[in-house]
């Protein structure tokens, strides 16, 4: 079969290869392998260890279960929540299709809570408001008890697995096969075999999840390392709005798992050192459910101006005691086990310690509503690159701009897993045939492999990538966390710099190539690096303050300046920055001009 | 671990268990009559005519019957999961059940004979 | 870099673990491994020091672990002959030196990484999806939260394998008996009031081997890291079984 220049890569031949098996990635496959496509889902963990599995709280869709509900309030709850940097278009196409999503995924078997008469439970969550704002708290977040993501995704793995869907599981992606004609393929690494695989596909669908392991405290899982992110920089195109990483209010103070936002749409709220409910003061209304970028920054003020709970004031208390064990075991069970496991407490009776955790990344590979990569070629700032698709935390379509509202990132992997399937499969008709590949199109992806396996060994002195990546977070913790400014980030940046350029003589013990996990680090800390410069340089750059990316120095938002999305790509001179307008024109309702923010 | 061809259900897990539980409630009830007879010989209630004929009267042959059938069939499934258990070539772990079977069931037709005094 | 540690005594400060450690490259029989590492923090679990230790001083261990806080199910191991969740087995209340070897009866690949496929071959085999004839409504299938309520118990379940591998029965019969996970599963299905294949799916049970050899030793209860109890799901299948014979 081959004509590549070598025998040591295995050749396979997909209609469609999905990297990625989280939520977004598994919905997608799906699509295509009830449509008869040959799907194969490339994965680096066995599927049901994917991030998505962490999810709590619940996914948004205007069901209107519990209290009257639209999705075009939904829709202006998204884009005030995004400080007016999501895409309309986008945002409008993933609230209007929520509701029937969400009674999709019942109907695949989703064990949903349930209200008495039956249908599914919806809870509070926050930013969520009814009639534009003006009506009052909504229910819109459809919930499994607390265990909604473990739900959708082991959910999603079963219906492949009905489906037909072909699994690579722990095979780590290398490289993208780019030509004139877009993406054919990608290089991947067979991580229990040890050995090189080139999946070429009519569509290449990157579905890697989120970066928020370039953090040093962070709720993600381990695997969470911007894979997808990273081979679009590595393949020259730029990555979105990377700056916004969303701060969750309550992960456990010091150890970093998620208190989801539930406990306060139950009915949980926080307290300082004082014992006051201080979040009245920065949201009168919304209170504890105030967007979560609003709460983040409210908790940091309470810390830096001495209100902070403990012998070293350096946390807040999450009280949720007052909902009655009951309630607590019933509707958030999850959370009573973490509490009691990472911090030895009994949310039953006692509050939980909690700060700002990194959590989410708003940015990603940008792509339209179709889940198709743009990228910007001279003046046309939206081109589309064939064959290469993106979705899901790894995307930045736009839809949750500056600041993601809790319970829309499960919608945005259903939502846009499946319009990205339907539009690889409108594409796939025009494609009868793989085309012919250069046949060394595999150097480059092996390359990244024996740099480290074949490179010269460790030596005494030989840096460590442990040790360079414990640097890569506690910069971008010390530098670009909660709030910013341009004498802290820039020094950021700089050491930043100095890090990734240490990356190039760094090298590992482990030469072996069954199941090497010190080389899997390695390559995911490469991936981290390029996606964390992208963000410090685009948070340097970005003289503003918008949704979750505060500043010290600019505490105000300039819609004039910077109502538009960075696009931040790696060259031999570093990273390099150019912007794209944001789409304010929904698909078709009027457009939500910018206004204040206030909760 | 050998993943083998899935041949489906041989449909003999239920009758198994069944069987097994039900013969273990009869063993409840039957296995404590003979303890109670010996019990009334040590404490000197029962002579060596009044056993015989309890021993003799039709109820007492019909307990005991039961009992036999009971430890027979409570034997077998246990041995033979036990032989499932542990004896994985089919053709041997059908010899050894089949054997057991042979052995079991003779040991309690002559039992029975015993009780009901067959062909004495 | 690793610290030997006959008769040494146990220092409050260090943690002293054993590692089962197998690397088909370089062949030969599996080994113990000692490792010392400090105690960094107060409620540190067993993977912040696995983490420590391929981190800082032996970049080859090898082990699987994704979300650290038990959700994913990754990181399942035999710790001091329990198996368990590394991520969220806390240090403390371990005796040392605590021994961590694979999951038992796996087919080791590397380390404490087992081969998992046939694990998820028997989860596949119970087909653990829903399974309807009725056409799907409008909206979502109506469902009381009662009967939502029956499936508590066993959809939290993480697939780490840890009850399955901790059974005797499967140990002995694994290619046959299905297994406390996989059964879990189906009870989850066979509970689920919006499922219609119950009755297939007792049918695809109602085997010596597939479901009948627990012999309810209880293993897979005792070391569930989220609580659940498989035993009593395969109770519940068999008595459904026999509800439907008599």
């Amino acid at each position: 079969m081959a004509y590549l220049s070598t025998d040591k890569v295995e050749h396979h031949f997909h209609d469609v290869v999905i990297i990625g098996a989280g939520g977004a990635g598994l919905r997608c496959a799906l699509q295509l392998a009830d449509a008869n496509c040959r799907v194969a889902v490339v994965s680096k963990v066995l599927p049901t260890r994917s991030h998505t599995v962490a999810a709590q709280g619940g996914m948004n869709a205007a069901l209107g279960n519990v209290s009257s509900d639209h999705w075009h309030w939904h829709m202006y709850d998204t884009v005030k929540g995004s400080d007016y940097l999501g895409d309309q278009d986008a945002i409008e196409y993933m609230c209007r299709a929520a509701p029937r999503m969400v009674r999709e995924l019942e109907h695949q078997g989703v064990p949903f809570s349930r209200l008495d008469n039956g249908t599914i439970y919806q809870r509070p969550f926050g930013g969520q408001s009814r009639e534009f704002g003006e009506g009052g708290q909504a229910s819109r977040t459809c919930a499994a008890a607390d265990r909604t993501g473990h739900a959708i995704l082991h959910t999603m793995y079963q219906q492949n697995l009905r489906a037909g869907t072909h699994f690579y599981d722990e095979f780590f992606a290398l490289d993208l096969m780019m030509d004139d004609n877009g993406c054919q393929g990608v290089m991947a690494w067979d991580i229990a075999e040890g050995r090189y695989h080139l999946f070429q596909a009519k569509a290449v669908i990157l579905a890697t999840g989120g970066a928020g392991r370039i953090f040093q405290m962070t709720t993600n899982a381990h695997i969470c390392t911007g894979d997808g992110g990273a081979l679009v920089l590595d393949a020259g195109l730029p990555v979105e709005d990377m700056e916004f990483f969303q701060f969750h209010p309550t992960g456990i103070a010091g150890v970093g798992p998620l208190i989801t936002e539930a406990v306060r749409g139950e009915g949980g709220y926080l307290l300082n050192g004082e014992g006051e409910r201080f979040m009245e003061r920065y949201a009168p209304t919304a209170k504890d459910l105030a967007s979560r970028d609003v709460v983040s920054r409210a908790i940091a003020v309470e810390i830096r101006e001495g209100r902070g709970c403990g012998p070293n004031k350096d946390h807040i208390l999450l009280k949720l005691d007052h909902l009655g064990a009951e309630l607590i075991m019933k509707r958030l069970p999850n959370i009573h086990e973490l509490a009691l496991r990472f911090a030895d407490v009994d949310c039953t009776k006692e509050p939980i310690p909690v700060l700002p955790t990194a959590h989410y990344t708003m940015g990603g590979v940008p792509t339209n509503r179709f889940g198709e990569v743009v990228y910007a070629d001279g003046d046309e700032k939206e081109r589309v690159m064939e064959s290469l698709y993106a979705i899901g935390e790894a995307a930045c379509a736009s839809v949750h701009g500056a600041n993601r509202l809790g319970g829309n990132s499960l919608l945005e992997i259903i939502v846009f897993g499946r319009a990205c399937g339907d539009q690889v499969l409108k594409h796939l008709g025009e494609k009868q045939y793989h085309p012919k590949l250069d046949p060394d199109c595999w150097k480059s992806g092996v390359a990244r492999v024996e740099r480290w396996l074949s490179g010269a060994p460790e030596q005494d002195d030989s840096v460590r990538i442990s040790g360079i990546r414990d640097e890569m977070e506690r910069i971008m913790q010390e530098h670009c966390s909660v709030y910013r400014n341009e004498a802290v980030m820039a020094e950021g940046v700089e050491h930043l710099e100095r890090t990734a350029a240490s990356l190039s003589s760094a090298s590992i013990k482990d030469r072996g190539r069954v199941f090497n996990t010190e080389l899997v680090e390695a390559l995911e800390l490469e991936n981290l690096m390029g996606l964390a410069r992208a963000a410090a340089s685009g948070a340097l750059a970005r003289t503003e303050s918008r949704g979750a990316h505060a500043r010290d120095d600019y505490p105000e938002r300039d819609d004039e300046q910077w109502m538009k999305h960075t696009l931040a790509s790696i060259g031999e001179n570093g990273v390099k920055l150019d912007y794209k307008p944001v789409r304010t024109v929904p698909m078709s309702v009027d457009s939500f001009p910018p206004k204040k923010r206030v909760y | 671990m050998v993943i083998r061809k899935d041949t489906g259900t041989a449909h003999n897990g239920l009758s198994d268990w069944y069987w097994q539980r039900l013969s273990a409630v009869l063993l409840l009830v039957t296995l404590p009559l003979p303890f109670l007879l010996l019990w009334g010989v040590y404490s000197g209630a029962l002579n060596q005519f009044a056993l015989l004929d309890l021993l003799d009267h039709f109820l007492s042959r019909l307990f005991h019957t039961l009992l036999i059938i009971a430890i027979v069939v409570h034997a077998y499934i246990g041995l033979k999961t036990i032989l499932e258990d542990y004896v994985h070539p089919p053709m041997l772990r059908v010899l050894l059940i089949g054997t057991m079977l042979v052995a079991m069931a003779t040991a309690g037709i002559w039992w029975l004979a015993l009780v009901w005094a067959w062909g004495g | 870099m690793t610290i030997r540690l006959s008769g040494v005594g146990i220092v409050s400060d260090m943690i002293h673990l054993q590692i089962y450690r197998y690397d088909p490259e370089k062949g030969g029989e599996p080994t113990m491994q000692s490792f010392e590492v400090p105690l960094t923090k107060p409620g540190m679990k067993l993977l912040d020091a696995l983490n420590h230790i391929k981190w800082n001083l032996d970049g080859t261990l090898t082990y699987r672990r994704s979300c650290g806080e038990g959700v994913c199910g990754s990181d399942g191991m035999n710790i001091n002959g329990v198996n368990g969740l590394a991520c969220i087995t806390p240090i403390a209340g371990l005796k040392q030196p605590i021994k961590i070897r694979p999951l038992p009866s796996m087919g080791v690949i590397r380390d404490l990484v087992v081969d998992m496929e046939h694990f998820f071959d028997q989860y596949r085999s119970i087909r653990p999806w829903l399974q309807s004839e009725t056409p799907v409504p409008e909206h979502e299938r109506l469902q009381t939260p009662e009967d939502r309520a029956e499936i508590d118990g066993s959809y939290e379940c993480v697939l780490c394998g840890c009850c399955t591998t901790s059974c005797p029965s499967w140990w002995w019969n694994g290619d046959r008996f299905l297994g406390p996970a996989a059964l879990l599963q189906a009870d989850r299905w066979i509970r689920d009031s919006r499922d219609e294949m119950a009755g297939e799916r007792l049918d695809q049970l109602e085997d010596a081997f597939k479901l009948y050899r627990c012999h309810q030793i209880m293993n897979c209860m005792e070391c569930c890291p989220k609580d659940l109890n498989p035993t009593k799901a395969i109770d519940h299948i068999k008595r459904t079984l026999l509800a439907r014979k008599s």
